[in-house]
């Protein structure tokens, strides 16, 4: 038995990345077959099918995934699949669908605690989210999660909950923060990327959110961090959600995210990838959080 | 007509210019096409259109996993697209392991627009803010590929160039799809005729009339004066603009002798063939 976002997983297959739970299941994760197609499905392409409580998504070599009704995953694995990889994508793409189903806002990006509130950094792929939570991990902050960031609205207020106790950095990132390669394991094979664990500065509860941070794309030459207001705010949920589509009830999906973008600041963060200016970008953030 | 107009060239070459050109001649009537928000349908190397289709990060797969999944997504675009899509492209036109080509090719055509390495090396170097002499050096490397290192996550999926000759005739003698080529040098100097050949080879109806007012819309001097006023999304951080100065012929401002016979020694044929070179071997702009 597992626990995740503040669900209780009964689950077939080991999860070691998550944290153990003894209480009664929520959530039951099995291996088995898959439909090929699912009914009605309002978004499809060759790897994705997207329905009313019906989520199916084909990770070719790996496995077929199955999520149904924000309660049951089921996993058809290739014969010749690592189980590693099974369950890399089972704690990414396969869960922040079942999070939706069960009406979570999910968001792409890591989420740490600065002064008792839960500032998300969200972004595009390669936009230095992970690298900025090694950042607030180093400087003895703890994590919530990193890469799915699921939050429910309860009277008016947002709460991030806490995800996996890992953060997935790219080798570069720990030698720049100062770590041994050497002692991480990749995540999959042939990926210079590694799992780091942070169980022992991590947050187990759910904390209420104060600020999103959008990372954007390195095209200057000097560091800005500008608070966004109005409907900013509400389209920078939208671009960094996931499966918007897939959920149950879109009013309410609409509500919840406005309801976001009405309690917590929001700010865009422009810099590009040399040290000077990541480092710089980190002391701007916490000046600008701790006022 | 539907499907997928590949926008293909090795880098610096005029592709921006085409997109611009392209832009214009779509838009509506009292349009204003912005450089920061032109009408084409983004990059094959684009990591947020292929996590769209595919559904997972594609931060979590090796790059030959990628390489796989690339014309499969494309493919799916072209099929399902209800209009053509102007997709620009950079990667060199390979093959992978299985025998197929790594571009999509269904319902797929390509415009390839090609360029004087002369002028490719210098504005090369302006565009990474590197010196000339490895820009030359890379241009004749056949394994030259923009992001493919392996430590970090680059921003967009890796892609083989090859050299620069290699790039063009991978190009010019693919063999799964109809290619048209256009040089930059036609564009700047005999504009109509080399837009409109492009046009009619796209299987778009424009008028003589109109074609010329997206070439009149798309002047260098004018997007030059935009970005200046607006600055360019596409514009790399270290260099100090995108529009540099879109002439033919400013590699004679820049060049050094030995540089010259380097490039001219590396491409010699395919420079000959596309007439780069004159019958005495010297350059011909």
């Amino acid at each position: 038995m597992y626990t995740a976002f503040g669900l209780n997983i009964e689950s077939e297959i080991e999860l070691p990345e998550l944290l153990t739970s003894e209480s009664l299941a929520e959530i039951i994760i099995a291996l088995g077959s898959v439909p090929e197609h699912i009914q009605n499905s309002s978004e499809t392409t060759p790897w994705l099918e997207i329905g009313k409580g019906q989520f199916l998504l084909r990770v070719d070599g790996i496995a077929k995934y199955y999520v149904e009704n924000g309660y049951k995953i089921t996993i058809e694995q290739d014969k010749q699949a690592d189980m590693r990889d099974v369950r890399l994508f089972l704690l990414n793409t396969v869960i922040a669908a079942l999070l939706i189903q069960r009406d979570y806002v999910v968001l792409h990006g890591a989420a740490v605690v600065i002064d008792g509130k839960a500032v998300v950094i969200a972004g595009a792929s390669g936009s230095g989210k992970s690298y900025f939570a090694m950042l607030f991990y180093d400087h003895g902050y703890n994590l919530l999660t990193d890469e799915i960031c699921a939050i429910k609205v309860r009277d008016g207020k947002a709460f991030v909950y806490p995800g996996i106790p890992q953060l997935n950095v790219w080798h570069d990132t720990l030698r720049e923060t100062n770590k041994d390669v050497n002692s991480y394991q990749p995540i999959r094979q042939g990926l210079e990327k590694y799992g780091f664990k942070v169980q022992n500065q991590f947050s187990a509860q759910e904390i209420e959110m104060g600020s999103f941070i959008q990372m954007n794309h390195y095209k200057k030459k000097t560091v800005t961090l500008n608070q966004k207001t109005g409907g900013k705010k509400f389209e920078r949920l939208m671009r960094n959600s996931f499966f918007a589509e897939a959920t149950n009830d879109k009013k309410q999906h609409f509500y919840h995210c406005k309801a976001i973008s009405d309690s917590v600041c929001f700010y865009d963060l422009e810099c590009n990838q040399k040290m000077d200016q990541i480092n710089s970008a980190f002391d701007i953030i916490l000046k600008e959080l701790q006022q | 007509m539907s499907g997928i107009i590949w926008l293909a060239s090795y880098p610096k070459s005029g592709n921006t210019w085409f997109r611009i050109f392209v832009s214009n001649l779509l838009k509506e009537a009292d349009e204003e096409i912005k450089i920061n928000q032109l009408k084409t349908d983004g990059i094959f190397s684009s990591r947020h259109i292929l996590d769209r289709y595919i559904g997972i990060e594609s931060s979590n797969l090796t790059m030959e996993e990628i390489d796989r999944l690339r014309p499969k997504v494309y493919n799916h675009l072209a099929q399902s697209a209800k209009k053509e899509l102007f997709v620009k492209v950079h990667d060199a036109y390979t093959y992978l392991e299985d025998g197929l080509p790594l571009l999509g090719t269904v319902n797929a055509k390509a415009i390839y627009i090609m360029r004087n390495p002369l002028d490719v090396a210098v504005s090369f170097a302006n565009h990474w803010a590197r010196d000339i002499a490895s820009a030359v050096n890379n241009l004749g490397k056949d394994s030259f590929t923009f992001c493919d290192r392996k430590h970090r996550l680059e921003e967009q999926t890796r892609q083989i160039l090859l050299s620069w000759s290699q790039h063009v005739e991978s190009w010019m003698e693919a063999r799964e799809i109809p290619v048209h080529a256009i040089r930059y040098e036609d564009m700047k100097l005999k504009p109509l005729e080399a837009f409109q050949g492009a046009v009619k080879f796209i299987g778009l109806d424009y008028t003589e009339e109109q074609i010329q007012e997206a070439i009149d819309l798309s002047d260098f001097d004018k997007v030059k004066e935009e970005e200046l006023k607006d600055g360019f999304k596409e514009r790399p951080y270290m260099t100090e603009s995108f529009f540099r100065k879109g002439q033919v012929g400013d590699w004679k401002n820049h060049l050094t002798e030995e540089q010259v016979e380097k490039i001219i020694l590396d491409h010699y044929d395919i420079m000959k063939k596309y007439g780069y070179l004159d019958d005495q071997d010297k350059p011909v702009y």
